[in-house]
């Protein structure tokens, strides 16, 4: 054993294609423009829990696409995604985070909008409708959205797979947990982070990282019987949901046993479930809370993480409390384990910034158990799908 | 006869400046045993007030013991400029509540500042003792984006 001279540092790992990614793939300015225009512009993405939006007209703006956007629920209940983008002159339309409005009207000149997005006032019209330029072709910009077990997705192409199509039965598992009782966000914070947006979509498949989480070499799950209790499922589309990870919580200091709060339904006290959405969100569970991941790529080397933390929504003000505990000691932005994921992310980006690393290692096989990297190879091979060149050689022609 | 405002003031500055120094078996020792800590925000995506961290003593004196086990960058510091607002009685009886405007800047160890996180600490204090002690800290922060976040209360 000995180390390595640059030649062969920065040689092609001799494994499988498959087993292993070209740094560039989170670095060259190219990848990241196709990224936008192949993958983020035609898959469906997830906006929003249709409890942000509770009641008729409310609206709920976000910036995790690469155009402004606004979701509003209308009259008829249903959930209709905008750009959030005034037609005339192009002003933010909606500029608080959320609210409620029947009519939106544009700050700069008035113009005025109902809950489908049709322009139906203008000022002055006159010189408009001389100019050929009728109301009915000053809509707003619609783009396709669909909602499964609440959960709210927008997709920026006219033409997709329908929502059920492209999720097929991957989020089957958590039907109960999302629809017996009402759920909402409890929890909401974001965080701008210098890594590559796959960067953090990987730190939640890559499993092999547990030993770097003090609570988590506190806890059992990093015993062989509980390793081998996990399963790595592949779902179409580059979906995936990593299952059987149980859990002793043990008697740690800071938080009440999960026992003693309402879980949520379907799951288990001790059960932790992941489920990765190719390509940005993360939906998992820890028994009593959820929690939702979304990455926006916004450079190469600079991304949006917002997190989401949902329960029950009939909570009685005890189980809250309980839950919001709960849901803190891991995942909140002081929490034991987030900063040091998102540390991570950070630190691994340095590197491949720098091009101090030229490959990422996935060639972990355990039968897609325990600790297998199955899942990261599944994700870069739709990856790879969507770009037309294989992740461990992404500059080729 | 208990605490005045100037020593109260005096006081909350000696927290502060515990905490910066992660003195935290000082910090503790002003605290109250039934103190709770507590940082919150009001999120306008959910119109709603969120809370981040919550503990009472044992809770972060747990908090305090793994720090030296996580993740982080060793010689990351934290200050934070504290600016009293205002010094009011309580309404139970030997109990002051103190408002304060909080800065806190995060350093690395390279020795890049930048601004952590803003916000307000509301302090209940217990003023009749010998010395006072806190009881309750409510770090209500405006800044809700924390970067990859802190294991150190603000």
């Amino acid at each position: 054993m000995s180390s390595r001279d640059r030649a062969a540092w920065e040689r092609p790992p001799d494994l499988p294609p498959t087993h292993y990614v070209d740094t560039a793939a989170y670095s060259d300015p190219g990848i990241f423009a196709d990224e936008m225009g192949r993958i983020m512009a035609r898959c469906w993405r997830f906006a929003c829990h249709e409890s942000e939006l509770a009641d008729a007209f409310d609206f709920r703006t976000f910036d995790h696409a690469e155009v402004p956007l606004v979701a509003v629920r209308g009259g008829d209940g249903r959930v209709r995604i905008f750009y959030n983008v005034c037609p005339h002159r192009g002003a933010r339309l909606f500029s608080d985070l959320s609210g409620n409005a029947r009519l939106k009207t544009c700050f700069f000149h008035h113009w005025t909008f109902d809950w489908k997005g049709a322009c139906v006032s203008r000022p002055r019209p006159e010189p408009y409708e001389d100019a050929n330029l009728s109301a009915e072709d000053c809509g707003l910009r619609e783009v396709r959205t669909e909602t499964l077990y609440g959960l709210v997705f927008f997709n920026l192409d006219d033409d997709p797979v329908p929502l059920a199509e492209y999720l097929g039965d991957v989020l089957s598992s958590y039907e109960r947990t999302l629809t017996e009782e009402p759920v909402e966000v409890f929890h909401y914070h974001r965080a701008t982070i210098r890594a590559n947006w796959k960067q953090w979509v990987e730190s939640n498949m890559d499993h092999y990282h547990e030993w770097m989480h003090v609570m988590l070499r506190r806890t059992n799950v990093l015993t062989e019987e509980t390793f081998f209790k996990r399963r790595v499922e592949l779902h179409p589309h580059g979906h995936i949901v990593f299952r059987g990870m149980e859990i002793d919580y043990g008697d740690q200091a800071t938080i009440l046993p999960r026992e003693r709060t309402k879980l949520l339904p379907g799951l288990a006290a001790e059960t932790f479930h992941s489920t990765p959405l190719f390509p940005n969100t993360v939906l998992m569970t820890r028994g009593t809370v959820m929690r939702i991941d979304t990455t926006t790529p916004l450079t190469p080397d600079t991304s949006l993480v917002e997190f989401r933390g949902l329960g029950l929504k009939g909570d009685s003000a005890e189980d809250r409390m309980i839950r919001i505990r709960q849901h803190n000691e891991f995942w909140g932005p002081m929490s034991h384990n987030l900063p040091e994921d998102l540390f991570a992310a950070e630190q691994c980006a340095h590197a491949y910034r720098s091009g101090a690393a030229s490959y990422g290692n996935i060639c972990r096989e355990e039968n897609l158990s325990a600790q297998d990297d199955g899942g990261m190879r599944h994700f870069y091979a739709e990856w790879s799908r969507r770009m037309g060149r294989p992740a461990s050689d992404p500059l080729a022609a | 006869m208990g605490a005045g405002k100037e020593e109260i003031r005096d006081f909350l500055n000696r927290v502060a400046d515990a905490l910066d120094r992660e003195a935290w078996d000082e910090f503790l020792s002003m605290c109250a045993p039934e103190f709770e800590y507590r940082v919150t925000a009001h999120s306008y995506e959910l119109d709603e007030d969120m809370i981040w961290l919550i503990h009472n003593l044992d809770g972060l004196r747990h908090l305090f013991e793994v720090l030296p086990e996580q993740l982080g960058r060793k010689g990351t510091r934290m200050l934070r400029h504290v600016s009293i607002v205002a010094i009011e009685p309580g309404e139970t009886d030997g109990r002051m509540i103190a408002t304060s405007k909080v800065i806190a800047v995060r350093t690395s160890p390279e020795g890049v500042s930048e601004l952590f996180a803003a916000g307000r600490y509301i302090d209940v204090v217990d003023a009749a003792g010998a010395a006072p002690r806190l009881i309750r800290r409510e770090t209500r922060l405006d800044t809700r984006e924390l970067g990859i976040g802190s294991h150190v209360p603000i």
